[in-house]
C-alpha cells in the first residue's frame, strides 16, 4: 500500500515535469507575443519545391549572414549565439552583430550558427539562422498561401515586399504575422479563394 | 468445450493425491491430458489488451489529427490550452489507474500508450500554435525522455517500446551532428531497469520478450547510426555488426537457453540471421574489394568515444565467446566466432588479400551449415537440419549468382537443392516415425 502511495506521488511529480515543458514553451511563447517589440524580418526566396511542407510555409529571411572582424573563434564556435538587432532606415530588422555572450540589455535573439567561412585575407563571415522557420496555416489555406508566398519571392523578380513581424523579448522571438506588399497573408488566402471559380 | 468441471477436477486433484487415491504419476498426466484450463482466459486477457493498446492509440492519433487541422477559428491562447488538453487528460487517466491500484494490464498499457502519444502531440501543437521553429531531433529527444517514466510507474510495455524506437530515430536524426548519435547507447541504458524489472521473475513471460526483440532490432540500427563514420571511411561494418550481432547470439544462448519456441528467442534469432546474412554477403569479392580500394587509414582523427564504441561490440563478442567456451557450449562457439573472421578478413583485405578474405567466409560458412546439419542429424533434430541445409543452399545460391550461370544450370541447382531438402525430411520423418 505504502509503495503504491509512492509510486503514485512519483507518478504525480513526472506529470508535473511534462506539463512543465510542454506549458514553458506556451508561457514563453504567449508571453513574447504579448510583450515583446515587434520586429520586420524581410524574407528571401526560398526553393519553390521545398516551401510548402505539408501544413507550412518554410520561411528563409534576408539577415544570415555576417561579416566577422578578425580569427573566428573556435573554440567558443558553439552552435548557439545571440544576433543583437536594430532596425535600417525602412524600418526592417537589422542584425548589428553576433556575439557568443548573452548581451546585456537591448533587444536579441538567439540563433544558431550553421558555418563560417575563414579566409586568408580575413574576410570572415558567420552564418547562422534563426529558431523561427515555419509558419503554420490552416490545410485548406496553405497551398494558397504556398503559391502566393512562391509568386512574391522569386529569385531575382521579387516583386512585392515579403516579411515577418516577429516580437522579440530576452532572446525569444515569435512570429506574429506573414505579409505580402502590407498585407498579411491569410487575407491574401481569403481572397484568392474567393476570386477563384 | 467446458472449463467449469475441469477447474474444479484440478482443484480436487491435490487432495485425492494425498489421500493416496490417486498417484501423483497419473494426476500429472491428467493435466499434461486437459492442459491449463486458463489458457484460453489468458488469451482473451490478452486480447483485451491487445484492444486496449490499439483504441488507446487510435484515440490518441484521432485527437493530433484533429487538432492538427489548425482551427484558426479559435483564438490563439485556447488553442495552445487546447494543446495541452490530451495530456491533463492522459495524465488524469494514469493517475486514476494508479490511485485504484488497478493491476489490469490492458488499462496500464492503454493509458501508458496514450499518455506517451499525448506528450509528443502537446508539444507539437504548441510548436505549431505558436509558428516555433525548433529542430525534429530536439523534439524527439524532449518527448521520449518525458515519456520513459511512464513505462516505469505505470509498469507499461508498450511505452518502454515507443521509447527504445524514439531514441533510434533521434539517433539517426543528429547523425550530421558529430558524435551525438552516440548518446544512443546511454539512452538505451535508461530502458534496461524496466528490463530487468520485467524479466526478474519470469524472463519469458512476454513483456521482457517484447523488449527483448525491440532492443536486439533498435541496437542494430542505432549501433550503425553511432558508428557511420567508421562505416563509410573504414568498411568497419564488417567487424562492427559482426560483433554486435554475435554479442545477441551468444547473449541469447546463455539467457535465453530453455526457450522453447522462436518467439522465446529474440537475440538467437536476431543475432544468428544477422551473422548468417553478414557472413553471406561476405562470402562475395565485391565488400571486400571495397575495402581494399576505398579505406584510407590517413583519416583516423575521429572521436575516440566513436571508435570505442565501434570497437566495444566485438570486443563483447569475444569476451562472451570466451565465456561461452569455459562453460564448454560448443554448439554457441562456431558462429559466435565470426567477428574474429571479419577481423582477420578486414586485415587480409587492407594488404590487397580481398579475394583471400572472400574464400575464408565460403569456408566458414559451409563449416557452419555442415557442423549445423551434423549436430541436428545427431540429435535428431529436423529443425536444426533444416536451418543448416538452409545456409548451405543460400551460400550454393550465393556462388552460382557470382558465376554468372545460365538459367538452365540455376535450374537444375534449384531442383537439387529442393531435392536434397525433400529426401533429407521425408528419411527423417520416416526415422522418427519407426522411432516412435
Amino acid at each position: 500500500m505504502k509503495s503504491s502511495r509512492i509510486v503514485l506521488a512519483l507518478f504525480v511529480v513526472v506529470a508535473l515535469v511534462q506539463l512543465t515543458v510542454a506549458a514553458n514553451h506556451l508561457w514563453r511563447s504567449e508571453w513574447t507575443l504579448r510583450t515583446g517589440k515587434p520586429y520586420k524580418f524581410r524574407t528571401r526566396p526560398v526553393d519553390p519545391y521545398d516551401a510548402f511542407r505539408g501544413r507550412y510555409v518554410a520561411l528563409a529571411f534576408e539577415q544570415c549572414e555576417l561579416p566577422w572582424e578578425g580569427e573566428v573563434p573556435r573554440e567558443s564556435f558553439v552552435d548557439s549565439w545571440y544576433a543583437v538587432l536594430s532596425e535600417d532606415a525602412n524600418g526592417f530588422a537589422k542584425v548589428l552583430r553576433l556575439t557568443p555572450v548573452r548581451p546585456e540589455g537591448g533587444d536579441f535573439l538567439r540563433v544558431k550558427t550553421t558555418s563560417m567561412t575563414i579566409s586568408p585575407d580575413k574576410s570572415n563571415f558567420v552564418r547562422y539562422s534563426f529558431s523561427f522557420d515555419r509558419f503554420y496555416m490552416e490545410e485548406r489555406k496553405a497551398p494558397k498561401v504556398e503559391r502566393i508566398y512562391r509568386d512574391n519571392n522569386r529569385w531575382g523578380g521579387t516583386n512585392r515586399t515579403t516579411y515577418a513581424v516577429v516580437r522579440v523579448r530576452n532572446g525569444v522571438g515569435v512570429i506574429e504575422d506573414l505579409f505580402v506588399g502590407d498585407k498579411p497573408i491569410r487575407e491574401l488566402a481569403v481572397s484568392a479563394r474567393r476570386s477563384s471559380p | 468445450m467446458d472449463k467449469r468441471p475441469i477447474r474444479w477436477l484440478y482443484q480436487e486433484l491435490p487432495t485425492l493425491v494425498s489421500s493416496g487415491i490417486v498417484p501423483a504419476e497419473v494426476a500429472e498426466r491428467i493435466r499434461k491430458h486437459y492442459g491449463e484450463p486458463d489458457a484460453e482466459e489468458s488469451g482473451r486477457h490478452w486480447l483485451i489488451t491487445l484492444f486496449a493498446i490499439i483504441g488507446a492509440a487510435l484515440i490518441g492519433g484521432g485527437i493530433i489529427l484533429l487538432l492538427a487541422h489548425n482551427w484558426e477559428e479559435l483564438s490563439r491562447p485556447v488553442r495552445a490550452m487546447i494543446s495541452l488538453a490530451p495530456l491533463i487528460a492522459a495524465q488524469a487517466l494514469g493517475a486514476w489507474v494508479l490511485w485504484t491500484g488497478n493491476e489490469s494490464t490492458a488499462r496500464r498499457e492503454g493509458v501508458g500508450t496514450f499518455l506517451t502519444l499525448a506528450i509528443g502531440s502537446s508539444i507539437a501543437l504548441i510548436a505549431q500554435t505558436y509558428n516555433l521553429g525548433g529542430t525534429f531531433p530536439d523534439f524527439m529527444f524532449t518527448w521520449t525522455l518525458l515519456a520513459l517514466p511512464v513505462a516505469y510507474l505505470l509498469r507499461a510495455t508498450l511505452p518502454a517500446l515507443l521509447y527504445l524506437v524514439g531514441v533510434t530515430i533521434w539517433s539517426g536524426s543528429v547523425m550530421d551532428e558529430g558524435a551525438k548519435s552516440l548518446w544512443f547507447w546511454p539512452l538505451v541504458g535508461l530502458a534496461l531497469p524496466y528490463l530487468w524489472m520485467t524479466a526478474r521473475e519470469n524472463r519469458y513471460h512476454p513483456r521482457p520478450l517484447l523488449v527483448c526483440w525491440v532492443l536486439s532490432i533498435v541496437g542494430a540500427i542505432g549501433a550503425g547510426f553511432g558508428a557511420h563514420r567508421q562505416l563509410n571511411e573504414f568498411s568497419w561494418w564488417t567487424v562492427l555488426f559482426g560483433g554486435l550481432f554475435a554479442a545477441w547470439w551468444l547473449i541469447g544462448s546463455r539467457w535465453y537457453g530453455e526457450a522453447t519456441s522462436v518467439w522465446q528467442r529474440p537475440f538467437q534469432i536476431v543475432g544468428g540471421l544477422g551473422l548468417w546474412v553478414l557472413s553471406l554477403v561476405l562470402t562475395f569479392a565485391d565488400p571486400w574489394k571495397e575495402i581494399t580500394q576505398h579505406v584510407w587509414w590517413g583519416g583516423w582523427h575521429h572521436n575516440s568515444a566513436e571508435w570505442a564504441v565501434a570497437l566495444a561490440w566485438p570486443v563483447a563478442a569475444v569476451a562472451l565467446w570466451v565465456a561461452a567456451w569455459r562453460r564448454h557450449e560448443t554448439s554457441e562457439l562456431l558462429l559466435g566466432a565470426m567477428p574474429v573472421l571479419a577481423v582477420i578478413g578486414h586485415a587480409m583485405a587492407v594488404h590487397d588479400m580481398e579475394l583471400a578474405a572472400a574464400v575464408l567466409f565460403n569456408v566458414y560458412v559451409l563449416v557452419v551449415a555442415v557442423a549445423l546439419i551434423a549436430s541436428g542429424a545427431k540429435s535428431q533434430r529436423l529443425g536444426i537440419i533444416n536451418a543448416g541445409m538452409l545456409l548451405l543452399s543460400a551460400l550454393i545460391l550465393c556462388r552460382f549468382f557470382d558465376a554468372d550461370l545460365g538459367f538452365v544450370a540455376r535450374g537444375i541447382a534449384f531442383i537439387l537443392i529442393g531435392t536434397g531438402f525433400l529426401i533429407t525430411n521425408l528419411v527423417l520423418l520416416r526415422r522418427k516415425g519407426v522411432a516412435q
